[in-house]
């Protein structure tokens, strides 16, 4: 081997030695220093988000969301402090540095619940109606680390809320039917979903929900005031007027019980499809819907003109009556309902809005409407 | 001790050679080795700028809102006692010193750059001096390099190299984007783009960025929320962008040219006061600012998640604009990107927010145009158009970004270049009265070919045996031809027919040395 080669050889041993030696030192102190470092940092970070917490339950949000807002300099990847600080933006109306923030966690975690529901919220108070119901639900469907179903409940709970706010009744029947499915014991919650059920109109439903309840809850008044709703709105007046009757027995203070009940007392008395009426009663009863129908539209029609097709209804009308009885004829009958219901929906357009008084006469014919 | 390696050498004679490893593996193993080295540097000086922040900005302004107005000029001053005096070495630009190891002092860069730019740097830029770590960091990767080639005593060629694919590790771990680092070492230190080159810097940056990333986790330069383009009539907003950041910037490098030129004629005893003066006024604005002070990278993640409205952003881009300028003219130590990108950032940013109030079409929020906003600035200082795309899609890693950042950055590349065509560290190096090739000068240049030389055939020749010419070889080749045959034909590589032919003459015609004979008779 020449001087030259053993020189260099020697020489970049020598050096490759003394590096590896320097690099493990660097390696070794690097390693000390960062981790030193890294932990001030989460000191830092975790003293400002006590700060601001503390600042969050003394409602100062403002000094709050600066708090957090220094934790998240030091610890930019820890997802409470970022969630905390987009609560308490979001508190505070700031929706679009709190949805940045936010999208920026769903970005790491996009089935998370939590993240969703509160994206749900800034997508509400932006009045993006079709957002809304895709955060709720992915937030509903999503991961909750702790009490996942209650978690669930509450976002659901939060959706029905929008739908009812935005008239979203079919989407919000089957939120509710969810709702009911995951319900626990709590009467309160389930008579909640019934009323809920029964104002958008599934009828049925709500018969079913108030019914397990009341079968369940037996001294539970109001789920023998919802059955006894239920029932009167899908036309069964008998069974109303036995359910608020039991709701009376438990509770006869109950007002609202009281005036149902005379509600459903008031139908049971006009309604001409009672059962064990004679041909002659129910033949009365029809005469009188049909007159009660006639002076209603008389009263509202006060110093206004008829147009002529509801003129010459209303004319037809009071030839029936006029005409010889038949109460042995079903036809007879059914033709005075079928008139009498024709012309209080007509009554209802002409007179913008059905009569408030007559609510009875309403279900009645309502009831007539459906058979 | 000799003894003892004459024992090992004896049993390991030719070691590099036995173990298979050849000279560019030698060099590719030393490329990593440096991007390891480069990245604990930067790790380091990275804990260290936190640190100074800490304790001067962080504890002083918390309880006495008045340090602030102190802390960088204290910070100037020191980092400036330090390299006058103790570092006289780090003084300047890192990227023109690190260019000018390269082409004027086969890639040698002293030691004592590499503690003085760290020490320097970390206290003006921790106790928040409007400049930037990248540019320290560039230095000291190639600093690192140097010694670590010295120590392994290579050849001057690859001296010359190592420079360069330190200077990639130690930007490349300061930005925490490989790519970017890569790009803008080939594009404005090197602008060469050879395989042997872009290989070794490639290994060099990313195995930095692996270091800095294994010690200071995988935490990203900027949070970027998703980027997406809502309507096709957003591109004019970004053209617009382009526009607006290609006169700023052009208009930026004017400034600094200027203040340094005006500040070079004050007398010597005016080189500590002025940097003091300027950290006095950067924390006198930092009173209202207080984003402005430093690198600025918090607040540019603040903006990103909506912290202000467009009017904010645009104080705050003119307010760092103003604070940078008095830094830097000043002559304290420290980087330029970081600053750029916060100007361009919050314009971008002010402008879009604008855009998303007024503009007739849908318009995406104010942080989609911060990230286009980042690189139009970029472009237009430091006209390293390939480098400010890259580094917006590799900080976004997002494909739609791409079209709307190419049309606003060449849009700037382009009107800063026509405004003002020195571009900024050229000017820098005229400035320091060192003579260094810009990028742009490097890349507009173009060699003579064949076909700019030859002589065309008047009727169809046949090919001869032996030597010829493609019309797209450089006229150099042709020259060591030409030296054992006086007529070389120049053939088609298409359809192999001769085209014409080159002799001496023909060479000397084209470079204009007959006709500067001619003339000189």
């Amino acid at each position: 081997m020449s001087n030259a080669a053993t020189f260099f050889i020697r020489t970049n041993l020598r050096a490759a030695i003394s590096v590896s030696i320097i690099l493990l030192v660097a390696i070794l102190f690097t390693g000390f220093l960062s981790s030193a470092y890294k932990r001030e940092r989460q000191a830092r970070a975790q003293q400002h988000f006590n700060h601001g917490q503390a600042l969050t339950r003394s409602g100062d949000l403002n000094g709050a969301v600066d708090e957090y807002r220094k934790a998240l300099v030091f610890s930019p990847d820890d997802k409470n402090y970022r969630l905390a600080l987009a609560t308490a933006l979001l508190s505070l109306g700031r929706l679009d540095e709190a949805q940045s923030h936010l999208e920026e966690l769903l970005e790491d975690e996009p089935t998370d619940g939590l993240i969703n529901l509160m994206l749900a919220r800034v997508a509400e108070k932006r009045k993006r109606s079709k957002d809304v119901v895709e955060f709720y639900q992915r937030a509903v469907y999503g991961y909750w680390p702790q009490d996942k179903m209650a978690a669930r409940h509450r976002a659901r709970w939060e959706l029905v809320g929008l739908l009812e706010k935005e008239g979203r009744s079919t989407e919000l029947i089957g939120e509710l039917l969810q709702l009911y499915a995951n319900a626990g014991d709590d009467p309160n919650e389930k008579a909640r979903i019934g009323f809920l059920l029964l104002k958008y109109g599934a009828t049925s439903d709500a018969v079913n929900v108030f019914r397990e309840l009341a079968r369940n809850s037996p001294k539970y008044v109001e789920a023998h005031h919802g059955l006894g709703q239920s029932y009167l709105q899908s036309g069964d007046f008998l069974a109303a007027r036995r359910e608020f009757q039991r709701a009376m027995h438990l509770d006869p203070n109950d007002r609202e019980n009281v005036q149902s009940l005379a509600f459903a007392n008031a139908a049971i008395n006009i309604d001409p499809f009672m059962p064990r009426l004679s041909s002659s009663d129910r033949y009365r009863r029809s005469c009188a819907l049909l007159n009660r129908v006639l002076s209603h539209l008389e009263a509202c029609s006060e110093g206004k003109v008829l147009p002529d097709p509801l003129k010459q209804r209303v004319e037809a009308a009071q030839k029936l009556l006029s005409g010889k009885p038949q109460p042995e004829i079903d036809d007879a009958n059914l033709q005075l309902q079928d008139t009498a219901q024709a012309l209080w929906n007509d009554q209802d357009r002409f007179c913008g809005g059905r009569s408030i008084e007559d609510k009875p006469l309403d279900a009645v014919l309502t009831r007539i409407g459906h058979e | 001790m000799n003894d003892r390696f004459a024992h090992w050498n004896g049993r390991l004679p030719h070691w590099p050679a036995r173990l298979g490893i050849s000279e560019t593996q030698r060099f590719l193993l030393l490329a990593l080795l440096i991007g390891i080295f480069a990245g604990l540097l930067v790790v380091l000086f990275h804990i260290s700028i936190d640190f100074v922040s800490w304790t001067t900005l962080g504890a002083l302004s918390g309880r006495f809102r008045f340090a602030r107005l102190l802390s960088p000029a204290v910070g100037a001053l020191g980092a400036l006692f330090l390299v006058k005096k103790i570092f006289p070495k780090a003084q300047g630009s890192g990227v023109n010193q690190t260019k000018a190891a390269i082409y004027t002092s086969n890639g040698y860069v002293p030691s004592s750059t590499i503690v003085g730019k760290f020490l320097a740097c970390a206290l003006a830029i921790g106790t928040g001096n409007s400049l930037g770590p990248e540019d320290p960091s560039l230095q000291m990767g190639a600093g690192v390099a140097s010694r670590l080639g010295r120590l392994f005593q290579l050849s001057r060629q690859n001296m010359r190299l190592i420079a360069p694919v330190g200077a990639a590790a130690g930007i490349a771990a300061a930005f925490n984007t490989p790519i970017t680092g890569v790009l803008f070492v080939m594009e404005e230190v090197l602008a060469d783009w050879s395989a042997t080159t872009v290989g070794s810097i490639l290994l060099a940056a990313v195995s930095a960025v692996v270091t800095m990333r294994l010690f200071l986790g995988n935490e990203p330069l900027f949070r970027i929320p998703a980027f997406e383009l809502t309507h096709a009539s957003e591109l004019l907003v970004y053209w617009g962008i382009g526009v607006v950041g290609g006169v700023l910037s052009a208009s930026f490098i004017v400034l600094i040219e200027r203040s340094k030129r005006r500040l070079e004629h004050l007398p010597p005893w005016t080189v500590y006061i002025l940097p003091a003066a300027g950290g006095f006024l950067t924390g006198f604005v930092g009173l209202w600012f207080p984003e402005v002070m430093g690198a600025g990278y918090d607040a540019i993640n603040s903006a990103l998640h909506g912290q202000f409205t467009w009017q904010v952003l645009i104080y705050l881009a003119l307010a760092k604009l103003l604070v940078t300028l008095l830094c830097f003219s000043a002559g304290t130590p420290g980087g330029m990107f970081a600053p750029a990108l916060f100007i361009g950032g919050m314009l971008g940013g002010g402008f879009g927010g604008l855009a998303h109030r007024w503009w007739p079409y849908p318009a995406a929020s104010a942080e989609a145009y911060m990230l286009v906003g980042m690189g139009t600035f970029f472009a237009g200082v430091f006209r390293a158009p390939i480098t400010s795309i890259f580094m917006v899609f590799e900080v976004s890693a997002s494909y739609v970004i791409i079209l709307p950042v190419m049309i606003a950055n060449t849009t700037a590349y382009l009107l800063s270049r026509r405004l003002h065509e020195t571009p900024f560290f050229k000017m820098l190096a005229e400035i320091e009265g060192v003579n260094l090739p810009s990028a742009e000068e490097k890349r507009n240049f173009q060699p003579l070919r064949v076909e700019d030389a030859m002589q065309p055939i008047a009727s169809p020749m046949a090919v001869e045996p032996g030597m010829r010419l493609f019309p797209d070889e450089p006229v150099d080749a042709a020259l060591r031809l030409l030296a054992v045959r006086p007529r070389i034909q120049v053939v088609s590589r298409l359809t192999s027919e001769v085209l014409g032919t080159l002799t001496l003459d023909d060479v000397h015609r084209a470079y204009g040395i007959l006709e500067a004979e001619k003339m000189a008779k």
